[in-house]
């Protein structure tokens, strides 16, 4: 209960007391990090009138913010189910600063398979989980919320691309532009999204993937569903690709080759060393 | 009865100490069982009547603010208060939490909670100990 309550109206002199005391508790070894678990300490700390002891105890313990359950839904579900939708948005807010690589487990999903942001929107709707979303993650973001979408929810992409249209332009964490993370999700072919292929520029269709390394013709050819028409199309735009793959591979065996033959001569030397 | 009313703490203390060494002289010339057994009562109820003062002394934390120090003297002198229930049925450790003027006192009756085990062993001094009355 010292993680949860409050004074709604002046939640300020409570919240600061109760912080103290919570660092007296943890230095006298009264409050512990398991409590976190043991006691759901972020879901009640997750309240506007709690801020400063939710912050401190996230702090503490970040990993909560993923791992954490309530009532046998992820921390981020059961705020959203259970709570007003300011409660949300400070979980979300929180837990954006801690992981933008999973865009604040928007599309955390829970044992159905339902993401955070479908239970947003069923229970507070689109517009209203929108305006939580818009709050913490800002049109003009630096966040690529677009290659989020594209990979974990591919099928809301409209209800984010219009409202974040600058994000198409931002590269992820791995440097990938938003069509390297839609290449490399796999789903794409000529046949289902013909004019995605038809528009992409020849910098585009000689830009090698900067996490398999692979040019887009070879990411189509080896994907799950790889689609040798889509292969042969890309192939067709820029056929050198194709004899620049092949000597950029030849370059990369040699190296390894080489690479190994020093390791051998190296672990040869070491023997020799101990002999004499 | 009315000169008691009128007595000062330390004065009324001083009479009943006078009043104790009689009965304890007494104890074994007077050969009145009855008699003994009167004080006895008198003097049980008396202590169980200090523990409930100080218990809700430990209640009113939030409005007479104390000292740490003076807590822990209260506490020493009166153990068995720690575990005293108010009207909410809580301890005092739990009572606390209710007010920004008396969180500052968790720490110190939770330390001194574990050495007499208020709310049980394991409990932490009471701090694990679930609210009667949760909001």
């Amino acid at each position: 209960m010292l993680t949860q309550l409050g004074t709604a109206s002046d939640p300020i002199p409570y919240d600061t007391a109760s912080l103290e005391v919570l660092k007296e508790l943890r230095k006298d070894n009264l409050l512990l990090k398991e409590d976190i678990k043991e006691h759901d300490l972020l879901y009640w700390s997750c309240n506007p009138q709690s801020n400063m002891r939710f912050e401190y105890l996230t702090e503490w313990d970040p990993d909560y913010l993923m791992t954490g359950t309530n009532y046998y839904l992820p921390l981020s579900h059961a705020l959203i189910q259970h709570c007003a939708p300011r409660f949300f948005t400070m979980y979300f807010q929180t837990a954006l600063r801690h992981y933008p690589q999973h865009l604040g487990f928007l599309f955390q999903k829970d044992t159905s398979g339902k993401t955070a942001y479908e239970r947003a929107v069923e229970k507070h709707g689109k517009q209203e989980t929108f305006k939580i979303i818009q709050q913490c993650i800002p049109t003009n973001t630096s966040l690529p919320i677009l290659h989020h979408v594209i990979k974990d929810a591919p099928q809301y992409m409209n209800d984010f691309s219009h409202r974040y249209p600058s994000a198409i332009c931002l590269r992820d964490d791995n440097g990938r532009s938003f069509i390297q993370a839609q290449l490399a999700g796999g789903a794409k072919t000529l046949v289902n999204d013909g004019i995605f292929f038809l528009r992409l520029s020849d910098d585009e269709i000689a830009e090698a993937d900067p996490v398999t390394k692979q040019y887009p013709f070879l990411t189509a050819a080896s994907g799950e569903s790889g689609d040798l028409l889509t292969t042969y199309f890309l192939l067709s735009k820029n056929p050198s690709l194709l004899e620049r793959y092949k000597e950029e591979a030849t370059q990369q065996a040699l190296e390894e080759q080489e690479a190994r033959t020093a390791k051998k001569r190296k672990i040869g030397d070491g023997d020799n060393e101990e002999g004499e | 009865m009315i000169l008691v009313h009128n007595m000062s703490l330390s004065e009324l203390l001083k009479d009943l100490q006078a009043d104790i060494n009689a009965a304890i002289k007494l104890e074994k010339k007077l050969k009145d069982e009855k008699f003994i057994n009167e004080i006895k009562t008198v003097l049980k109820s008396a202590k169980i009547g200090f523990i409930d003062a100080a218990g809700g002394a430990l209640h009113r934390l939030h409005e007479t603010q104390p000292t740490i120090e003076t807590v822990k003297e209260l506490i020493q002198g009166f153990p068995d208060a720690l575990s005293f229930k108010d009207e909410h049925n809580r301890v005092p450790v739990q009572s606390a939490i209710w007010s920004n003027t008396a969180t500052k006192y968790l720490p110190i009756l939770a330390k001194e909670g574990i050495k007499h085990e208020v709310g049980g062993r394991g409990m932490r001094g009471g701090l694990l100990v679930e609210d009667p009355k949760k909001p």
